[in-house]
């Protein structure tokens, strides 16, 4: 919704056959399987799945915060023009906090509570730009200003605890915004969040991406905000990217029968008399540990037929990029709606 | 209650498939897996099936005296196999000293632990769970005993009343019970936040029930290693009060005891001091060792 | 164990399930020796009422006071003042075991409702054990059929918590707060831990139970969307006061409060045709210890008017329901 999707500028961030293996006790859990995707400059790209989808673990992959246990694995993983594979662990974290930046869910403990706000944001700039304490306390206190804080200079001196959720969650996103980054990873930054407060922050973050340009990957489970937010989307389900766009594409004409399932659970909200059943999906995300075989929402799909359970699924491109990952052609998927609307 | 009603039931059925092992199975495999526990584990039990079956094991009555028979060396000295530890200075029979002195110091041990680890864990339990003013009871409680020093009242204590074990085990009991408070009392503090104890009170539930039957439970783990290693620093304790002549009184075979009346022979028959005292040693590493290991085993990603 | 369904008793419709009046419950923050610490109102002169078998939905942030509103029905917690009638009975007036058999709570977190150390079997039965009914295979026999009302395989009765879903658990606690057969359910947010499709599921799965058991729910959420699809009244709350009652269908196509206007405002459907909206709310959020004079929405309403922060609005009763503000002055509404 935000920008303009700039089609030809060349991608901030492309990722190809990206795979996050975890050693656990029982053998390999591939949580993130293979995906690729690729994030322009002033975009912003949602990576919208439920828990254990392995969405939260493709954006620690991103920034390199992966637990010791994971194995990160890409044919090409390139943000402006750095392999983040091969890159040091000292020029990862020269990256980070500087051109890229990242929002976490709990602005509580990501804060560190010991340290006053001006403290914590004036430790970043100086960090990653030379600069004198002046120019950091000046730049801390333009940012605070810009997501919206009054009297920035008395909020520089307070603790994080001092302040509420939402205030939290605007002094995380000034601080990541210290060193401009070109894109900032947001992993359900307004989950803990008030609903009225989530919607005055995703408006800030709109607001900051035209004002700074920069790319935004952001990660939730909330399908109103990513149908709010995004420019284009990834859907992801059991580790896989099961279906890609635009936002427009994807939501007025989901492909794939979970993209399907999980707009149909939504309370819809249309002025009319509400639905009396949800939809629903059946079964239970399996189990990623070992070879998985053919499609992993074939145990809960609807249209299940043989070809799903065999080899790996390949991916149906469709116009303006969007894809999606199922045995089913396009033509027979998008009838499918129609047809269980009635029964 | 239409065809959807119907429907509801597959629908969810159809994830009755579990997930993950439950949380006994996950313990019994890192158990097996733990080199510690194993050795620590089997150590105890030994010595424990040892002390058990004291009679049967112990070639002769540990309180005969032979004086013909004194300060025999053990086999591999120049002794012989008829008394494979050899004899102390009375003449009595070195290793079924030994065999029976297990027992008091598993006695001890272990029933010091119990009697600690009960008002322990009750205490803090009670504390944690109620909070406000009865908590405020239970921290000064705890600082008092904090405040003691334990082993000089138990010298005095055992100096009055008498070393027998039953004295023993009462006195390091109550001398012992801190730890469990402490430990406890902040689990109970976070576990009562909890909505399970919330639904259980909704529930109609006693308090005596939530404590027993829903804190406890979740308790066990941490009592259980405190106990463990508290069960060795007993063990330790009664040996130092045995030596010292303040424990269990002669005849009884205590170890303590037994390296206390092989003082005299240090110098020429060195054994006598050697044996028990590794024995000591060999039981409370092996404990310390088990109890690690349980800490270990039950470690909180365990208890999911 | 009586396994049938209750019947409705038709004289007993006409008292309401629930019956809140001027319900107010304060607390002592930061209180010591020396000062007196300051008074947080966390429920300030609630009046509700709830028909046997209606489902009435509460809305509110957090701070709004509805979760001591929930637990002071649960009798888990002392009103300050005022009262809670249950089937026209004072709450305070019901002994403990006897008001378990009639209210019963289903919580937010399924990881923490649930004793890690206990089986689905020994969470289930619970309620049977404590109120002493049955044999123990009566009571095992009443917990799988249970399961099965809920949607739960019996076979996961030994198994514990842990080696669930969070579906399956949310399952579990809802089987354990119906099996003393209450009539009414405080459910306290209890889909927004979960995923949506599960969500889903456990939002129709009330909705059935509601109809099986004649149920009367009292529905806790941040989430008006939610509450269209569940919920037959809706009473918005904001910092312990309730600023708007209505039928469902007023609260979500017709509300009065600016504050129910903005939590609808925030319920984002997967439109991508629709940017975000704009809500025009104040940011400055209020301290509940020095809570603003007046109307206590003035300083993030956009409506707000000189009027509002001098002094607090009336509330208003008409065919409409009930609202708090002075956009809707008594007697105005016609």
């Amino acid at each position: 919704m935000a920008a303009p999707d700039n089609i030809d500028a060349p991608p901030i961030l492309t990722v190809e056959g990206m795979s996050v293996d975890l050693k656990v006790p029982s053998g390999m859990l591939h949580a993130v399987n293979k995906i690729d995707f690729s994030v322009r400059p002033g975009q912003t790209f949602c990576i919208v799945g439920e828990s254990g989808c392995g969405k939260t673990m493709t954006s620690l992959a991103l920034m390199r915060l992966l637990p010791r246990s994971a194995k990160l694995s890409a044919t090409r993983l390139n943000f402006d023009g750095h392999d983040l594979l091969s890159l040091s662990d000292h020029a990862m974290a020269e990256l980070r906090g500087d051109r890229l930046g990242m929002i976490f869910q709990d602005p509580m403990t990501s804060l560190n509570p010991v340290y006053t706000i001006g403290n914590q944001m004036e430790e970043v700039y100086l960090r990653h730009r030379k600069s004198g304490r002046r120019e950091a306390r000046e730049r801390a206190e333009f940012m605070l200003q810009r997501v919206g804080i009054m009297s920035p200079a008395l909020r520089l001196k307070q603790f994080p605890h001092q302040l509420s959720g939402g205030l939290r969650q605007r002094v995380m996103i000034a601080m990541t915004l210290m060193c401009e980054p070109r894109l900032v990873i947001a992993d359900e930054p307004t989950t803990a969040l008030d609903v009225t407060v989530q919607v005055q922050i995703l408006q800030l973050l709109t607001k900051l991406q035209e004002e700074f340009g920069m790319a935004i990957i952001l990660i939730t489970h909330n399908l109103g905000i990513v149908a709010r937010m995004a420019d284009r989307l990834a859907v992801m389900y059991a580790g896989k990217i099961v279906e890609t766009g635009s936002a427009l594409d994807v939501f007025t004409q989901p492909h794939h029968p979970y993209t399907q399932g999980l707009l149909r659970c939504m309370p819809t909200h249309d002025h009319g008399a509400p639905a009396t059943r949800l939809g629903s999906i059946p079964g239970i995300v399996p189990s990623l540990v070992g070879d998985i075989r053919g499609c992993g929402f074939a145990n809960r799909c609807d249209y299940v037929r043989d070809a799903c359970r065999t080899g790996d699924i390949a991916l149906r491109e469709l116009p303006d990029g969007a894809a999606y990952r199922c045995v089913i052609p396009p033509d027979e998927a998008l009838a499918r709606p129609a047809e269980l609307a009635t029964p | 209650m239409t065809d959807a009603t119907v429907k509801a039931v597959p629908e969810a059925l159809a994830d009755g498939e579990i997930v993950a092992p439950s949380p006994r199975e996950e313990m019994r495999r890192r158990a097996k897996s733990h080199i510690g526990l194993i050795f620590g584990g089997s150590i105890v039990t030994l010595v424990t099936l040892i002390a058990i079956f004291a009679p049967i094991l112990a070639p002769y009555d540990p309180y005969d005296q032979d004086l013909t028979r004194r300060l025999i060396d053990p086999v591999w000295k120049t002794g012989n196999w008829a008394n494979i530890l050899g004899t102390d200075a009375l003449g009595r029979d070195y290793l079924s000293r030994l065999i029976y002195g297990a027992r008091i110091s598993l006695m001890v041990g272990f029933g010091a632990a119990a009697i600690a680890g009960t008002v322990g864990s009750l205490i803090g339990i009670i504390g944690g769970y109620f909070g406000g003013r009865v908590d405020s009871v239970v921290v000064y409680l705890i600082n008092v005993k904090l405040a003691l020093p334990g082993l000089l009242i138990a010298l005095s204590l055992v100096s009055i009343v008498g070393g027998s074990v039953g004295a023993l085990v009462l006195i390091l009991g109550f001398l012992t019970w801190d730890r469990y408070a402490v430990v406890t009392r902040s689990v109970a503090q976070q576990l009562r936040g909890n909505d399970f104890i919330t639904a259980a009170r909704a529930v109609g539930a006693s308090q005596t029930r939530i404590i027993l039957g829903e804190l406890l439970p979740n308790v066990m783990n941490q009592i259980i290693v405190i106990a463990s290693l508290e069960i060795a620093i007993v063990i330790l304790i009664e040996a130092a009060l045995s030596f010292l002549g303040l424990g269990v009184k002669p005849p009884e075979p205590s170890w303590g005891l037994m390296i206390a009346e092989a003082r005299n022979f240090m110098f020429f028959k060195p054994h006598l001091i050697a044996i028990p005292g590794f024995a000591i040693f060999l039981l409370v590493i092996a404990i310390n060792m088990a109890g690690d290991g349980l800490r270990d085993v039950t470690a909180p990603e365990g208890r999911n | 164990m009586n396994m049938q369904p209750k019947t409705q008793q038709s004289p007993a419709t006409q008292t309401p399930a629930v019956e809140i009046a001027n319900l107010s419950r304060s607390f002592q923050v930061g209180a010591s020796l020396m000062s007196k610490g300051k008074t947080l109102r966390a429920v300030e002169d609630v009046n509700l009422s709830v028909k046997r078998g209606e489902v009435l939905g509460i809305v509110g942030e957090s701070g709004s006071g509805k979760t001591t509103l929930s637990r002071m029905m649960l009798g888990l917690m002392k009103p300050s003042g005022g009262s809670i009638r249950i089937d026209g009975q004072n709450i305070t007036t019901i002994g403990r075991s006897e008001l378990s058999r009639k209210v019963q709570p289903v919580f937010q977190d399924p990881y923490s409702s649930l004793n890690p150390r206990k089986t689905i079997g020994q969470i289930i039965s619970l309620p049977l054990e404590t109120h002493g009914s049955g044999s123990r295979e009566e009571r095992t026999k009443a917990v799988e059929e249970m399961m099965l009302q809920v949607g739960l395989a019996p076979r996961l009765i030994h198994s514990y918590p842990s080696q669930l879903s969070g579906g399956q658990r949310q399952r579990v606690a809802i089987a354990r707060a119906l099996m003393i057969r209450p009539e009414i359910l405080i459910c306290d947010e209890p889909t927004s831990a979960l995923d949506v499709s599960v969500q889903a599921q456990i939002l129709n799965l009330l909705k059935d139970l509601r109809e099986k058991f004649n149920l009367t729910y009292i529905f806790i959420t941040h989430d008006l969307g939610i509450l269209e699809f569940i919920a037959d009244r809706v009473a918005v709350m904001y910092m312990g006061r309730v600023v708007e009652s209505a039928t469902a269908w007023n609260v979500m196509n017709a509300p009065r409060h600016p504050y129910a206007e903005a939590l609808l405002g925030s319920v984002l459907t997967p439109d991508p045709k629709l940017g975000l909206p704009d809500l025009h709310l104040g940011r400055g959020f209020p301290d509940p210890l020095n809570p603003p004079t007046g109307c206590s929405f003035h300083p993030r309403c956009p409506k707000a008017m000189p009027q509002c922060s001098a002094n607090a609005p009336r509330t208003t009763r008409d065919e409409h329901g009930l609202v708090e503000c002075h956009l809707y002055p008594e007697g105005a509404s016609k």
